[in-house]
């Protein structure tokens, strides 16, 4: 089933929705091993559960939007999404447990499954797919890590070159992640093509405490086609919280508590 | 009898100029009717064959239900004992088995809705033109690889060397399942849904990422003869149609080219009957003229004793030996300008048509109808016609016959 | 005089007269009968695609049948079909909306093609209504849908089941509804059969956010022959805004191209029979005049100049050509006439998706007219000159002597 135009998914956006978070203390003198980075980024990426209260703010030539959400996940594979502005939506929400996926439509007061033909369609009208939602976050596993060393690098940054691990399924050619060197904390990645074409970026600021980690609570992606971008900005999460038993079920997606 | 025959052959001898213009309308009416039906087979040919080499196949056997819902779960029941059927069917020139599925190909520059071919490619070269189609890179040879159709390769961006990654969701858990792949090849069908919505990777590629084992959903079909399909298509459903799959013919996979093909059937049907209205016509003509011409003639003859049947059957006698000449003259003028035509043939290239491309000239095609059906049927309808005014000439009152003079 | 003479030779020799002129009688009718018939049952099958489906002429924004896009819409479609009702030969119109979402009845979900349509309208244009299998047509309550029947089979729905559609709206919103499944439908196109889903026209500009807005104008036309003309007048008239007026020809491209290629075959079978026609002429006129010869040798022989024998066989031949041509003319509308009000039926009906053509029927046009015309009048003055200029210039004797 075509989209209009549809964006290609943002590896790894979601996932970092939920889990992002910075080292508590911070390396001193030189860089710390990049494996060791990577693993210190993707373990603090892991939370076994979480909460959290978001706008998604999506601009394209047809139109512009911002959502605000509220989202709970527990271990890799349970997931709920309750959409609560704008108002014309509020109340439509997404489960996903394991592969199944279901949306809850307030309007006409119905669940409907997701058929796994309709993965990679846009998730409620938004520029990332059903699948974003539901892929296991894999970056450590799925490249190879190298510092990069450039002619100009700017004060205060380090530059970690990603490789795709052989066969893995992924389309860029490699990925360019930009942290602060100070804090640990990703400051962008860029995406690059086959032809090293830049074909998008994802930046990360606005770095805040939620809950006991400091993390960016903003991220955007650009694709370079011009053709407009996605803003996420977090306004309050949780990790490790307790999630009340009966969240990740059909008759909880169906009932707004608020 | 036999001295009736001879001398109806040396009678219309007599007349030179008259019998070979006759003869000449009979039989270029009996050339047209070879010329055209010998390129309408060809059409006919041509057609069959552009649409069903590139990709369909003769015929095509799936799982039932498996065209209707296009569900990963339906793959081919007892494929090994079909595979068996297959290979000692001496009508059976080839077959292909192939996975087919829909999923999404995903480029860095975007993703696109695509329906995926698992095939064998060996084996598939001797079914379809994807080998020959490739414009860009090199066909699958590997067990690796992916081939894309030139408008997707162009919507994604991609060319020959690329990533792409293939998503698919597996058949019994419906899981999703994604894959990388390089772009081995790029492709030109001329197949609109082929060029711009199409991957094809290797089966066992596919098959472990729809994660059916060995299963497949398609076997496509190629006979020895192209009309084999027509002529035994029935029986061919019902040998193979076995174990709760379905088998099929282009005719029923693809109904808009029989169609066409149906209504080509007609227009001939009415050449022809046009063509014997004209040669009817010529005939008559003739035959009045000539026997006006020879009043005095037929009165003397009867005037010497001739029965008037006799009369009859000479005159008719002589219709037939006519019709023999003029079929003769037929065939070989009809033979010759086919032969001669057939070295250019009617250039259709590059009509797309169906889902297909006229890829080669039209060429005729003799058939064997068109030498012994055809003079038949002129010949009979000669002497037929000729009954009307040999009649006449027969019942003529001698009298008044032999005081014609001119 | 010449006419004279040429009348009352041309009596004199009845038989030969009428057997020579039946020959291009003959001939003249069959060629413009077949002609007539040729392209009158082309033009029935071009018609029955178009009318009944996608219409003979379709406007659309600029670049949207190349690339389609639920935003690439038809903003102001009044002023459209403003000048639509103003342009001759246009039959009718109906506006449609098209967009992809997700259908879902209780546990099942499908990808759909939502098609929103004007019921009456795109009723009278294609006949839309006959193609129901099961259930009725819409009655004007909102909600309403008709599936296609392979999708109702994918979907194990029914008609009076509930039927969801989610999907993105205009405005980049969560479009979704319930609609009641009001009848199944065969349209015809084994795609759409497995996807198409039809609503009314104002439940899908509310549910994917396009108010007073259209996809896509579908037109048909009186007589196929006129859609050239009407899409020319279409496209002055809307030169200025941001639309395309397409016919069929671009839009059902591939049809097209079948069609031409079968019609170049008929064009082959067209020319064997204007030169069988041509034969039978040349046949009966060259006898009527070889026969005449010695008649020649005796005019000569008491005085007439060679021109004016020859001018006598040519005015023989143009007045029987003529009188066919006129005669055959009357007979060949008349024959036309008929089949193109009854047709011929066929033992088998040939069915082509969801249409049947149990007829086969003709048409009356120019061509049948001017094209048996050229043929008669060419045939039979090239025939009849050569044996009468050699006639004439024979010497007397020898003419007398061959016959």
């Amino acid at each position: 089933m075509r989209r209009n135009r549809m964006r290609p998914r943002a590896a790894a956006a979601f996932a970092l929705l939920f889990v992002l978070t910075a080292s508590g203390g911070a390396f001193a003198q030189g860089r710390p091993r990049v494996q060791e980075l990577i693993d210190r980024i993707d373990q603090l990426y892991r939370a076994d559960s979480s909460y959290a209260l978001m706008e998604m703010e999506i601009v394209n030539p047809n139109w512009q939007r911002t959502l605000r959400l509220k989202a709970w996940s527990e271990g890799t594979d349970k997931t709920l999404i309750r959409i609560l502005e704008p108002a014309k939506e509020r109340g439509t929400g997404t489960l996903r447990i394991g592969n199944e996926m279901w949306n809850y439509l307030p309007k006409v007061d119905k669940t409907i499954r997701i058929p796994p033909s309709m993965m990679m369609s846009s998730w409620m009208g938004s520029d990332f797919t059903n699948d974003d939602l539901v892929k296991e976050f894999t970056f450590a596993e799925d490249y190879a890590f190298r510092y990069a060393d450039l002619d100009n690098p700017e004060e205060n940054r380090l530059y970690i070159e990603c490789t795709p691990k052989e066969g893995r399924p992924i389309v860029w050619a490699r990925v360019m992640l930009v942290v602060n060197a100070e804090n640990l904390l990703p400051v962008s990645e860029m995406f690059y093509d086959e032809k090293d074409q830049l074909m998008r970026t994802m930046s990360f600021r606005d770095v805040k405490t939620f809950d006991d980690r400091r993390i960016p609570s903003v991220m955007e992606l650009v694709p370079h086609d011009g053709k407009g971008k996605t803003v996420i900005r977090y306004l309050e999460a949780q990790f490790n919280t307790a999630i009340p038993a009966g969240t990740f079920t059909t008759r909880n997606l169906r009932t707004f508590r608020g | 009898m036999r001295f009736y025959l001879k001398l109806a052959w040396r009678n219309i001898f007599r007349n030179r100029r008259r019998t070979f213009l006759t003869g000449l309308i009979i039989g270029i009416g009996l050339a047209a009717m070879i010329f055209v039906d010998a390129y309408i087979v060809g059409m006919k040919d041509g057609m069959i064959s552009s649409a069903t080499s590139s990709f369909l196949g003769h015929a095509q056997i799936h799982r039932e239900g498996f065209q209707d819902s296009q569900d990963a779960d339906l793959t081919i029941a007892r494929t090994d004992k079909l595979v068996e059927q297959l290979r000692s069917d001496p009508h059976v020139e080839a077959f292909s088995e192939r996975t087919l599925s829909f999923g999404t190909i995903s480029a860095p520059a975007d993703i696109a809705s695509v329906v995926i071919y698992g095939i064998e490619p060996q084996r598939e070269k001797a079914l379809s033109k994807v080998d020959e189609s490739i414009v860009e890179g090199s066909y699958l040879e590997q067990n690796e690889g992916a081939l894309i159709g030139q408008d997707l390769a162009r919507r994604l961006e991609a060319q020959v060397g690329d990533r792409i990654v293939i998503t698919v969701s597996q058949a019994a858990s419906g899981e999703l399942s994604q894959t990388l792949f390089r772009v081995h090849g790029i492709f030109r069908m001329h197949i609109k849904e082929i060029d711009s919505a199409a991957v094809f990777i290797p089966l066992s590629a596919a098959q472990s990422m729809l994660g059916i084992g060995r299963g497949i959903h398609e076997i496509a079909v190629r006979f020895d003869r192209t009309q084999y399909a027509s002529e035994q298509g029935q029986r061919f459903s019902a040998d193979y149609s076995r174990f709760g799959n379905v088998a099929e013919t282009w005719q029923q996979l693809v109904p808009q080219i029989k169609y066409i093909l149906d209504m080509t059937n007609i227009s001939i049907a009415i050449t022809v009957i046009l063509v014997f209205a004209m040669i009817m016509f010529g005939i008559i003509n003739t035959m009045f003229m000539a026997l006006y011409e020879r009043t005095f003639e037929f009165g003397v003859l009867r005037a010497v004793g001739t029965r008037p049947a006799r009369l009859r059957n000479l005159i008719v006698f002589e219709a037939a030996s006519l019709a023999v000449y003029a079929a003769a003259l037929g065939m070989i003028l009809g033979a010759a300008v086919t032969l001669i035509s057939s070295f250019t043939g009617l250039d259709l290239t590059g009509v797309e048509f169906a889902g297909t491309t006229f890829t080669s000239r039209i060429f005729p095609v003799f058939a064997l109808r068109q030498f012994t059906l055809y003079p038949l049927l002129v010949f009979g309808f000669t002497c037929l016609v000729s009954l009307y005014p040999a009649g006449h000439a027969s019942r003529m009152s001698v009298a008044g016959a032999l005081q014609r003079a001119l | 005089m010449n006419l004279k003479l040429a009348i009352r030779n041309l009596l004199r020799q009845g038989r030969r007269t009428l057997f020579t002129g039946l020959s291009m009688l003959v001939g003249f009718v069959l060629a413009s009968f077949f002609i007539g018939w040729a392209d009158g049952t082309y033009n029935n099958i071009i018609d029955g695609f178009t009318r009944n489906r996608l219409g003979h002429i379709q406007i659309h924004k600029r670049g949207y049948l190349d690339d389609p896009s639920l935003y690439k819409t038809i903003e102001d479609p009044g002023a459209v079909t403003g000048q639509i009702e103003a342009t001759a030969h246009i039959d009718s119109w109906t506006p449609r909306i098209y967009a992809a979402g997700l259908a879902s009845v209780s546990e099942q979900s499908a990808g759909a093609r939502v098609i929103g349509i004007d019921p009456e309208r795109e009723d009278r244009t294609t006949g839309i209504a006959g193609k129901l299998g099961e259930g009725k047509f819409f009655t004007g309550l909102s909600n309403q849908a008709i599936i296609g029947q392979t999708l109702a089979t994918v979907l194990k729905a029914g008609i009076g089941d509930q039927l969801i559609i989610v999907s993105q709206g205009a405005d980049g919103s969560i479009a979704n509804d319930i609609y009641d499944i009001i009848a199944l439908i065969d349209t015809g196109d084994p795609g759409l059969n497995r996807s198409g889903i039809y609503i009314s026209l104002t439940d899908a500009q509310d549910l994917f956010v396009l108010p007073g807005q259209v996809h896509e104008i579908a037109l048909t036309v009186d007589n196929l022959n006129h859609v050239e003309a009407a899409t020319a007048d279409l496209q002055r008239r809307l030169a200025n805004s941001e639309l395309e007026v397409d016919p069929w020809q671009v839009f059902a491209s591939e049809f097209y191209k079948a069609m031409q290629a079968d019609k170049n075959g008929m064009y082959l079978s067209l020319l064997v029979v204007v030169i069988v026609v041509a034969i039978t002429i040349l046949n009966t006129v060259l006898m009527s005049v070889l026969e005449r010869q010695k008649e020649y040798g005796v005019l000569r022989a008491i005085g007439t100049r060679p021109g004016r024998i020859v001018g006598m066989v040519i005015t023989e031949t143009t007045l029987l050509a003529a009188a066919s041509i006129v005669l055959g003319s009357i007979l060949g509308f008349l024959l036309n006439w008929y089949f193109s009000r009854h047709g011929i039926a066929l033992a088998n009906p040939i069915e082509w998706g969801s249409m049947q053509f149990r007829y086969m029927k003709g048409e009356i046009n120019a061509r049948s007219f001017y094209l048996p015309t050229l043929t008669v009048i060419v045939t039979s003055l090239l025939v009849c000159l050569p044996p009468a200029l050699r006639a004439a210039r024979t010497e007397p004797a020898q003419t007398m002597r061959m016959f």
